[in-house]
């Protein structure tokens, strides 16, 4: 095996450590906040993987982490809702990976309030759609008028949508600049000084 | 992502997060005060009702049961006669006889007790949901033309 194989080979184990990393810690802070209702990490763990390594790892981190938490999960198993939450979970990765190829040339540190209100808002609008995802399989799973769940569910929603804008909008920079270190100039983990 | 160099960008995505989030905060209350109308559907609630002509003459029904205003005057046995503005409610004309009058400038409006003394009603008394013992009187007060400020009850 030559040099360059070798690189590749090292830079693709890696990258799976970091995405089992990323997978491993959106499960746990899950459970770890599992008394604090609609406050999570897992939605910022999953977007934070798919903006420094592409959408389909971030769709990934997503689909695996909700894979596993939503089989253990302490409020119960249901299928539908299960399937739903996990594909709506890859909509951070994608979102992510898009956002993370559009600002690969972007200056932090000159626009560093603009870049974090802006996070705070792509926290905010991808959880107004699994939220959404998330009500309607609820609603068409144990026959509740989608609109009532929809509705009903509002004060969580928003809470919930909120609580990403907050941690997207002061954790994005911080994880993302710390990944791009830890991980010496990956092409995906971008962000300049 | 060049938009970013622009603020009102930034601003355009913020006030659509706040838009989004107060839409939701509306469609839930307002859920949640239809559902209550439609579990009240049926259950009178007693108010103290009155009626003012503003010639000196002034009656109470107290006790009277209703689910809305409109419900109550139905119930006390008045005869009322309004025009209905669609989803905005009725218009009340007429009251025992009793219309409004464009050249003295007096109209029916309703008043409820407040702690701060008769406060106007803000809605059509068939969109309005009585609470237990309120007090609602009808008055016919004079309108200033100009103005259209109401005199409040005596």
């Amino acid at each position: 095996m030559d040099g360059l194989s070798n690189q590749v080979l090292s830079m693709k184990t890696f990258k799976i450590a970091i995405i089992t990393t990323l997978v491993a810690l959106s499960i746990a802070t899950n459970y770890v906040l599992i008394g604090v209702h609609n406050v999570k990490l897992m939605d910022f763990m999953v977007f934070v993987g798919g903006f420094c390594f592409g959408s389909i790892v971030g769709a990934s981190i997503g689909v695996l982490s909700w894979l596993i938490y939503g089989t253990l999960n302490p409020y119960g198993f249901v299928p539908q809702v299960w399937l739903a939450t996990m594909l709506a979970e890859s909509i951070y990765g994608i979102v992510g990976g898009v956002l993370g190829k559009s600002l690969a040339s972007t200056n932090h540190k000159k626009q560093q309030l603009k870049l974090s209100v802006f996070f705070a808002t792509m926290g905010f609008i991808p959880t107004v759609v699994y939220d959404l995802i998330t009500n309607v399989a609820y609603a068409s799973s144990f026959n509740v008028p989608i609109l009532a769940a929809v509705f009903v569910g509002a004060p969580f929603t928003v809470l919930h949508e909120v609580a990403n804008a907050v941690i997207f909008g002061v954790c994005s920079i911080p994880m993302i600049t710390a990944l791009r270190k830890l991980c010496g100039g990956e092409k995906r983990v971008v962000l300049k000084k | 992502m060049s938009f970013l160099k622009n603020r009102w960008v930034i601003v355009a995505f913020v006030m659509l997060c706040w838009a989004i989030a107060s839409s939701s905060a509306l469609g839930y209350y307002y859920y949640q005060y239809a559902d209550l109308i439609d579990r009240l559907g049926g259950v009178p609630i007693p108010i103290n009702l009155g009626i003012d002509y503003a010639n000196g003459t002034r009656e109470w029904f107290n006790g009277t049961v209703g689910v809305t205003l409109y419900d109550a005057m139905v119930r006390a046995g008045w005869s009322v006669e309004a025009q209905s503005f669609d989803v905005m409610g009725l218009y009340v004309t007429s009251i025992n006889g009793l219309a409004e009058s464009q050249s003295t400038s007096n109209y029916w409006g309703w008043w409820t007790w407040t702690a701060f003394g008769w406060s106007h009603g803000g809605s059509a008394c068939n969109k309005y949901v009585v609470t237990v013992n309120e007090t609602i009187i009808w008055y016919y007060s004079y309108c200033d033309p100009t103005t259209w400020v109401m005199t409040p009850p005596p």
